[in-house]
């Protein structure tokens, strides 16, 4: 109970009454007045302590600040330095295929090529199909006062999960952030980041697929990426949009090698045969389907 | 007037000089300045209630920003900073919120 009274009324402070006390017995007033040089010189340190606190706390690290700053400068150069080398490498692909093109124009084996480069996703395909765009959170969903929490994030198993049901829909050409998805492509989470073929994204994620626009629109309505692309918006707050656009375009792929596999020495003189001789045309529009 | 005079020259003084604060010293900022701001609130309790003592403040001020310090000091030595931080601010928040109660009935009368 004694505790209790002290927290709900404590007298002030027994320093304070014993010294009115002692001034009393002096016949002094019982306060000393706040016009004291002692308190001039005491409230300057309590300035100077809340101010150089406050300086203090309030800015980040300054150290910390100018590693986190070198690193992003690192990255920026890294990624100006990819995209270079990607441009390179796509000027040089499409001079490989105009000398392949003018190579094949006599054999007569030019279209088998442009079909082979169309499922490899070695070419830009447009075509009619769908495109989804996947937005992080806006609010933490139940933020409790005074904790921090960060608003839910798409993750790379969404991404996952929405590209498989757009492949198994019947999509013929996926892209993400203008990524395009080839046999080798992966999703990847590294820390808070979607990392696809090695490339980190930002959100908004936009998930451009080619194929029948009512079968993917069924799937992404009524079908079970539809569920889980509900269940994402009402549980967590991440919302989707998705759109039928007749025309879309995707880019070819930016890595198409492989890094293990190779054709068998044997085979090695015959071109690989592809599966399915009919269905190939000179002007590439859409992709066969997988 | 002089109080005030005072808090507003240290508070140009800090932003003037804004002295660098070795990084050992960080930890017991947030902690000083919740032992600072009991002992101004006791302050203002005592000078309401006509008993203000100059000297009381002064010793009352270094004595908490000193006691406090020393326990969260002692605190990290033996591995439990954070809790005794945090008994710390209890300890103090409950002081501070019983002065401003007893300051809010001397000036509003509720």
């Amino acid at each position: 109970m004694a505790l209790l009274e002290e927290v709900l009324d404590p007298p002030v402070g027994p320093g304070y009454s014993s010294a009115a006390q002692d001034r009393r017995a002096q016949g002094l007033a019982p306060s000393s007045g706040t016009r004291t040089w002692l308190m001039f010189v005491t409230a300057v340190g309590l300035g100077l302590l809340f101010t150089v606190t406050a300086a203090t706390l309030r800015t980040p690290d300054p150290a910390e600040a100018a590693g986190r700053e070198q690193l992003i400068a690192r990255i920026d150069a890294a990624e100006a330095l990819g995209d270079e080398r990607s441009e390179q490498a796509a000027s040089l692909r499409a001079e490989i295929r105009g000398i392949e093109q003018q190579a094949l124009q006599t054999t007569g084996s030019g279209s088998r090529l442009a079909d082979a480069e169309l499922r490899a996703g070695g070419v830009a395909v447009q075509g009619p199909g769908v495109e989804v765009t996947l937005r992080d959170a806006e609010r933490a969903t139940d933020a409790a006062p005074g904790e921090d929490s960060q608003p839910e994030r798409v993750t790379s198993r969404d991404l996952q999960l929405l590209v498989n049901g757009l492949w198994g829909a019947g999509a013929e050409v996926v892209d993400i952030n203008g990524h395009r998805l080839t046999s080798t492509s992966a999703i990847r989470f590294a820390g808070q980041a979607i990392i696809v073929d090695f490339r980190g994204l930002t959100p908004p994620y936009v998930v451009q697929a080619i194929g029948d626009p009512q079968a993917l629109q069924a799937e992404l309505s009524t079908g079970m990426t539809g569920a889980y692309l509900l269940e994402l918006e009402r549980q967590f707050g991440l919302r989707s949009e998705v759109e039928v656009r007749d025309q879309l375009v995707v880019g070819p792929g930016a890595r198409l090698t492989t890094r293990v596999g190779r054709i068998p020495t044997e085979l090695a003189p015959q071109t690989p045969e592809p599966a399915d001789p009919s269905g190939s045309t000179s002007t590439p529009t859409r992709e066969e389907p997988r | 007037m002089i109080p005030v005079l005072g808090l507003l020259v240290g508070v140009v003084l800090g932003l003037v000089v804004s002295p660098e604060v070795p990084s050992w010293l960080q930890p017991y900022l947030p902690i000083a300045v919740i032992a600072a701001l009991d002992a101004v609130f006791g302050a203002a309790r005592a000078s309401l209630e006509g008993i203000f003592n100059d000297r009381v403040f002064v010793i009352s001020f270094l004595s908490n920003v000193v006691v406090a310090a020393l326990i969260v000091f002692l605190g990290d030595q033996l591995g439990v900073g954070a809790q005794l931080s945090t008994g710390v601010v209890v300890v103090l928040g409950l002081r501070i919120f019983s002065n401003v109660a007893a300051i809010r009935r001397h000036l509003l009368g509720a």
